[in-house]
C-alpha cells in the first residue's frame, strides 16, 4: 500500500502542477484579454472624438503579438507603452474634440452664407465688372 | 448685357443646392453602417489556387485577412477548427468543434491586415474531407468576452493518408 503510494505521489504532483500551470496560463491570458480591451475601449472613445490613434493602436497591437509569441516580458512593456501613448493622447483629447467641432461648424457656417453671398453680392460683382470692362468706352449721339 | 434675372435665379438654386449638399456630407455619421470583415487567401496572400488535397497530420500555409470597419479600433481574434458538413459555423452560431489555434490582432478602423498561418490539419481515418474554418471573434466589453461576430470563412479540402 505503502510503496504504491509511493509510486502514485510522483505522478500526482506532475498532475497538479500541470493543472496549476494550466489555470495559471488561462488566467493569464483572460486578464491580458482584459488589459488589451480596456485600452481598446479607451481608444474606441479617443477616436470618436477625433484623435489620431494610429500610433497606440499599432503598439497594443505588437503588445498582443508578443503576447502570443510567449515573449511575456516584451508584451506588458509594450501594454505599457501603450497605455502611456492613450494617457497621453487623453489629456489633449477634449481640446482635440472642440477644435474639430468648431472646424465643422466654421465649414457649415460658409456652406450656409454662399447662397446668401451669391445673392447679394453677384449682381453688385457683376455690375462693376460690366462697367470695369467699359470703362473706355464713348457714348455719342 | 445686364444679368438677366433667370439666370441669376438659376446660378442661386445651384448654389443653394450645392451648399444643402455640402452641409449634409459634413454633418453624416462617419460610419452609418459598421462590420467587419474576413477572408482566406492562399499561401501567397492572393485570391484562388487553394490546395485542394493535403497529408492527413501535416501543415498546410494560407493567408488571412481581416478588415475593421466597426467605426472605432476593436480588439479581433480569428479562431481556427476543423469542421464537416454538419458542423460548420453560420452567422449566430460558431462551430462546436474544439478550438486548434488562435491569432489575436487590434486593428483601428478602416484598417485591413493579412496575415500568413500555418496550420494543422489532421482528420479521423475514417474522415477523407475536411472544412478548414476560420471564425473571427471580437473582445466585448460589456461582457468580459470574446463574442462571436458571424463572420467566418472555411475551405473544403481532401484529407490524404
Amino acid at each position: 500500500m505503502i510503496k504504491a503510494t509511493s509510486q502514485l505521489l510522483p505522478a500526482l504532483i506532475v498532475v497538479a502542477v500541470l493543472v496549476l500551470t494550466h489555470v495559471v496560463c488561462a488566467y493569464a491570458e483572460q486578464s491580458f484579454d482584459y488589459r488589451v480591451a480596456e485600452a481598446v475601449n479607451r481608444l474606441g472613445e479617443l477616436y470618436r472624438k477625433g484623435v489620431n490613434v494610429t500610433d497606440a493602436v499599432r503598439l497594443l497591437d505588437n503588445a498582443v503579438k508578443a503576447f502570443e509569441d510567449g515573449n511575456y516580458s516584451e508584451a506588458s512593456r509594450l501594454l505599457n507603452a501603450s497605455l502611456n501613448r492613450i494617457a497621453e493622447l487623453e489629456a489633449v483629447a477634449d481640446r482635440i474634440y472642440m477644435l474639430n467641432l468648431l472646424t465643422k461648424a466654421l465649414i457649415i457656417a460658409i456652406l450656409a452664407a454662399i447662397p446668401l453671398l451669391i445673392y447679394i453680392f453677384l449682381p453688385r460683382l457683376y455690375l462693376y465688372l460690366w462697367f470695369r470692362s467699359r470703362r473706355r468706352w464713348v457714348v455719342r449721339r | 448685357m445686364i444679368l438677366d434675372e433667370e439666370v441669376f435665379a438659376v446660378i442661386l438654386a445651384v448654389s443653394i443646392i450645392a451648399s444643402a449638399l455640402g452641409i449634409a456630407l459634413t454633418l453624416r455619421p462617419l460610419n452609418p453602417e459598421p462590420f467587419t470583415a474576413i477572408g482566406l487567401l492562399n499561401e501567397d496572400c492572393r485570391i484562388g489556387e487553394y490546395p485542394k488535397t493535403v497529408l492527413n497530420g501535416s501543415m498546410l500555409k494560407l493567408c488571412i485577412y481581416v478588415v475593421n470597419y466597426l467605426g472605432e479600433p476593436a480588439y479581433l481574434k480569428v479562431v481556427y477548427k476543423i469542421a464537416t458538413n454538419t458542423t460548420l459555423p453560420n452567422t449566430t452560431r460558431p462551430s462546436p468543434q474544439p478550438v486548434i489555434m488562435e491569432w489575436r490582432l487590434v486593428l483601428n478602423n478602416n484598417e485591413e491586415k493579412e496575415f500568413k498561418v500555418s496550420v494543422p490539419v489532421h482528420m479521423l481515418s475514417n474522415v477523407t474531407r475536411a472544412a478548414l474554418v476560420f471564425e473571427l471573434w471580437q473582445y466585448s466589453n460589456a461582457k468580459g468576452d470574446w463574442v462571436y461576430t458571424g463572420r467566418w470563412v472555411h475551405l473544403y479540402i481532401n484529407v490524404g493518408v
